[in-house]
């Protein structure tokens, strides 16, 4: 409080943001916040990562062991399964449907040997007429067709002799061989289209894109939609790609650029009039 | 990249907060000081000695309370009704230098009294103006700062 110039009574009134402990506390925040957000955003190459992190970025088993904003907990402490949703528990409960589509993947896979096995018999079978020296081999090979062709050796070996057996097997072999092989072929493409990562896969598939829209400020959206803040694309040379391809601030942001401002405000270097 | 963006709205946050304030520091100076200040000196002396007292700005985040009350001669009233004064001599002007050949003043009992010349023991501390924005408006104006920026960034979602 002083008198500057002589003759006025000047009482200066300073504001500080740093004297004001619920600023300086707000500030504090936001530091803190972005400093997380360095731990959060996702490393390149290959490294270890950060263990302690929630984020789904840095995880490095399969995301469809246990991906999402749970992933990388581990601990007896911690719940060792994801939250159940529906429930207000923080553990999730053993899920019946699991348990269930283990089994059917158990009984889809034990179908598969027995197919593998059939098309072993009948491409043996095949061959056993064009020499016996195969024949004998395939045997020790296959289980399933030593377990047949010892079956009709004791069985039907006393009424219709040994040659005959082996001569009506032997041209049912070769059809089965061209049956089972188609179905071997069908079968191996059915399963290359619903591998991992397949045209055909159906399980759950993060798309970043729709994500990062998801992600987006709702008050952004807003002032896009409502026209308070436009985002244009230029025909200006300097951003521009090709002649075909025009660009938008999106790519002034992953060129480096800040796209907003000291102040907050969304400034795009260049924006022009151009279609929207 | 979303978590970019966030991250550069937050590193310009502080100067966002900063130049919020800046940008408001005279309308909420202007409620929470000038005004009660004014209304205090209306009622305590008059109605020219509220309308003397007003905001400068004079800096970012800077204003300044300027109270310029001066009598017909320029005298700086602000001063003696602020700190007061010491003793002093009183003169009547006289009718050749535009004023009256006595001084008059009322009494303790009310009765009227004239004298040419008196001797004033002195003034003791009046308004108290600059003690009572410090005590009281001070206060008054960061608790405004506090809560506008607080609801600012919750509409601005930081």
């Amino acid at each position: 409080m002083s008198s500057e110039g002589g003759d006025v009574l000047r009482i200066p009134i300073e504001i500080k943001t740093d004297d004001l402990a619920e600023i300086q506390d707000l500030l504090n925040n936001l530091d803190k916040a972005e400093s997380e957000i360095d731990v959060l955003k996702p490393r390149k190459g290959k490294g270890s990562g950060d263990e302690t992190s929630r984020s789904a970025f840095t995880r490095q088993d399969p995301f469809d062991d246990r991906g999402g904003a749970m992933g990388g907990q581990s601990g007896e402490a911690l719940p060792t399964q994801g939250r159940d949703k529906k429930s207000r528990s923080p553990f999730q409960r053993e899920n019946e449907f699991s348990k269930m589509r283990d089994q059917v993947d158990e009984m889809g896979q034990t179908q598969g040997d027995v197919v593998g096995q059939l098309v072993n018999l009948g491409f043996l079978k095949g061959v056993s007429g064009g020499g016996s020296k195969i024949m004998k081999g395939a045997r020790n090979a296959a289980p399933l067709a030593g377990m047949v062709s010892g079956g009709m050796k004791g069985g039907l070996m006393g009424t219709m002799g040994m040659s005959g057996i082996q001569g009506i097997v032997g041209k049912a072999g070769i059809y089965g061989m061209i049956a089972m092989a188609v179905m071997e072929i069908l079968k191996t493409g059915i399963d290359f289209m619903f591998r991992p990562g397949g045209s055909m896969d159906k399980r759950f598939k993060r798309d970043m894109g729709k994500e990062d829209v998801k992600m987006m400020d709702l008050s952004q959206k807003s002032d896009i939609n409502q026209g308070r803040r436009i985002v244009r694309v230029t025909s200006s040379s300097n951003l521009r790609g090709t002649d075909s391809q025009v660009r938008s601030s999106l790519d002034v942001y992953k060129s480096g650029q800040r796209v907003f401002d000291m102040d907050g405000t969304f400034m795009v270097k260049n924006t022009g009039v151009g279609t929207i | 990249m979303s978590l970019d963006l966030t991250k550069q709205r937050l590193q310009s946050a502080k100067y966002r907060i900063n130049t919020y304030i800046d940008q408001n520091i005279m309308n909420w100076a202007m409620e929470t000081i000038l005004l009660p200040a004014r209304t205090d000196l209306e009622n305590s002396i008059n109605n020219r000695a509220a309308e003397a007292l007003r905001l400068e700005k004079t800096g970012f985040m800077k204003v300044d309370l300027v109270w310029d009350l001066r009598s017909e001669e320029g005298a700086p009233l602000h001063f003696y009704l602020e700190y007061g004064t010491g003793p002093h001599i009183i003169r009547a002007k006289g009718k050749e230098h535009g004023g009256a050949d006595a001084l008059h003043w009322t009494g303790p009992s009310g009765e009227s009294r004239f004298a040419k010349v008196v001797q004033h023991p002195g003034s003791q501390k009046h308004v108290g103006l600059v003690d009572g924005i410090k005590e009281e408006r001070l206060p008054a104006l960061r608790e405004r700062i506090i809560s506008e920026t607080q609801n600012r960034m919750e509409i601005d979602s930081i």
